[in-house]
């Protein structure tokens, strides 16, 4: 970016952090403050309209849409982070294994990269959830073992890059092994590529995870999540709109906020595409 | 040349290999089975007739010889859910992701390529800020959830366009009955990759433009038009191309969501329908095919590189 846009992009950092921070503290403190049980059933009031009582109405079996959406916040957002951490380290693990470990573990696990990359992972993410049942660890490893190709061929070839860098010849001339080498020498100077990978990809796994929860293979209910409260609302478009319209604007604003940050991040330390 | 195409398709055809042995692994070696046996009125005898029918009695390494064996001569036998070929069940639906695919495609090219020329021009100017907030927006919206409120809008609300399927139901079949159909799914299908090719070829036409050649293009007299598309896009193509490459592959598998919102009887909904139902000769089928796709996608990509920039031709 360009000096000239600096402080603008610093706006948006700053904009998109207070957004974030104000959904994680709805998500953690809303269910206490907002002291409704989101999984009493009341078929009396089901499909209540926003209004009194119910501030955002209330769904088809008349749970309270709000300490809904304030319950779901915390799964959705848990779920995205961990499947996100662990599509992290496989990445980084994969990336280091393969520019570290000799030409043949390069070949496999640059082709196993290639093989996950050309597969369609959403059928075998569904595959994987029908077989194993849908519960939100599986959901986790699911996501999280379909999203890691990117960041290990980014890991790669910034090892491969920084290998020939005169630091690391002194470090080997110096007697480092070779562990100690990829973890003092080189990790460090990934931080960057890493951290903004990452961000991205909590954005990528929050909609996927709203994605198969909407196909009834996330979250189960009664458990809420932002995804698997969509689930239902196809059906009551005609008559419930609402149901469908607050949890994909929180999926949306925390989507976006966390982009706005990842976008920001990437301008402000300039990591290898 | 020759060599490199090659060695392309020897590196392809081994790539496959790796996918078909994973997918075959992970479907058939995760519990339970297909959904056929689920139901609990079976006897046990009853239970081994129909594995042994579906032939996944023997041993998993014995199946996936088998499997391997007919693929080999293009069989890839028959699914569990439609007792008909996979390979006809799957080209019964695959003109309809196609169609849809396509249509997606085009919008994505023609919205992204030229707004973000312009954008590249004058960034920061009110049309930037704009695009780019809307493509922000539209990387980061559930496609299921644009496709809920877009059939809200136009299907519930405005009653301008339908809500779901590829035609009418006992309809007339005709080509206006068919667009109608098909723009809500297109166009839904089309905002993420649309934004995320305008984000790549405004940062990429950005790059270009500071060039020297562009400034000596326009030291020359050659006209802003002429420097815009022959000079500045032309180059700033080359990562683009690669972005459209990587989006085909996306545009038929990943439009299962969207076909699933709006009842579009494609490919991807199909696939789903076979994952929910374990239908392992389907999800064998609809995985290989896809993964062909992307395949074939990234070796035009590397083609298209070599016409695109003469430097990329690899030397004989």
């Amino acid at each position: 970016m360009t000096a000239a846009g600096a402080p603008h992009a610093r706006r948006r950092l700053q904009l998109a952090a207070a957004i974030l921070a104000l959904l994680v503290g709805a998500a953690v403190l809303g269910p206490l403050l907002y002291a409704v049980d989101p999984n009493v059933l009341d078929f009396a009031r089901a499909t209540v309209p926003p209004g009194a009582g119910h501030p955002l109405g209330t769904d088809e079996n008349g749970r309270d849409v709000l300490a809904r959406l304030l319950v779901g916040g915390r799964i959705s957002l848990a779920t995205g982070a961990s499947a996100m951490l662990l599509a992290v380290f496989v990445g980084t693990l994969t990336g280091t294994l393969a520019a570290l470990g000799g030409h043949r573990l390069d070949a496999l696990l640059m082709r196993l990269t290639d093989a996950a990359l050309a597969v369609p992972t959403i059928f075998i993410a569904i595959t994987v959830l029908t077989f194993f049942g849908p519960s939100v660890p599986t959901l986790v490893v699911t996501i999280g073992a379909t999203s890691w190709m990117g960041l290990a061929r980014l890991v790669r070839g910034e090892l491969l890059a920084l290998r020939q860098q005169s630091f690391v010849e002194g470090a080997i001339a110096l007697g480092a092994p070779p562990i100690e080498r990829a973890m003092r020498h080189l990790l460090p100077h990934l931080w960057p590529t890493i951290l903004v990978n990452a961000t991205l990809g909590m954005g990528s796994a929050l909609l996927t995870e709203s994605a198969l929860s909407f196909l009834g293979l996330g979250v189960q209910p009664p458990a809420a999540s932002w995804g698997n409260m969509l689930s239902g609302s196809q059906t009551s478009l005609f008559t419930a709109p609402w149901l469908a319209v607050f949890p994909g604007a929180m999926i949306l604003l925390a989507v976006v906020s966390i982009n706005l940050l990842g976008d920001a991040l990437r301008d402000a330390l300039h990591p290898a595409e | 040349m020759a060599g490199f195409l090659l060695r392309r398709l020897g590196h392809a055809l081994l790539v496959l290999l790796v996918v078909c042995t994973v997918t075959f692994g992970i479907v058939h070696a995760a519990p339970g089975g297909p959904s056929l046996l689920a139901d609990p009125k079976l006897s046990i005898a009853d239970r081994a007739a129909i594995e042994q029918r579906l032939g996944i009695d023997r041993p998993i390494l014995v199946q996936y010889g088998r499997w391997l064996a007919r693929l080999a001569r293009g069989d890839l036998g028959n699914s569990f859910l439609y007792q008909t070929s996979t390979v006809s069940t799957i080209m019964e639906r695959l003109p309809n992701t196609l169609l849809l695919a396509g249509a997606a495609l085009l919008l994505t090219v023609a919205v992204a390529v030229p707004v973000a020329a312009w954008c590249a021009e004058r960034p920061g100017g009110l049309l930037d800020r704009l695009a780019g907030a809307l493509a922000l927006g539209a990387i980061s919206v559930p496609v299921f959830w644009l496709g809920i409120l877009a059939i809200l809008a136009f299907a519930v609300y405005a009653h301008i366009l339908p809500a779901g399927g590829a035609s009418d139901v006992g309809g007339s079949d005709s080509i206006v009955d068919r667009l109608r159909h098909l723009v809500l799914p297109a166009l839904v299908l089309a905002a993420a990759g649309t934004a995320e090719l305008f984000r790549y070829t405004r940062a990429s036409a950005l790059a270009q433009r500071a060039r020297p050649f562009v400034r000596t293009a326009r030291a020359k007299g050659v006209p802003e038009r002429g420097v815009r598309w022959r000079h500045a896009m032309r180059n700033a193509c080359i990562p683009v191309v690669t972005v459209i490459g990587l989006q085909l592959p996306r545009l038929v598998g990943g439009a299962a969501i969207t076909e699933t919102v709006f009842s579009w009887p494609g490919m991807g909904r199909l696939g789903i329908e076979a994952a929910l139902a374990r239908d392992y000769p389907l999800i064998m089928g609809i995985t290989l095919l896809v993964s062909v796709g992307v395949l074939l996608a990234s070796f035009l990509v590397d083609l298209a590189y070599v016409a695109l920039d003469p430097r990329l031709r690899p030397r004989a």
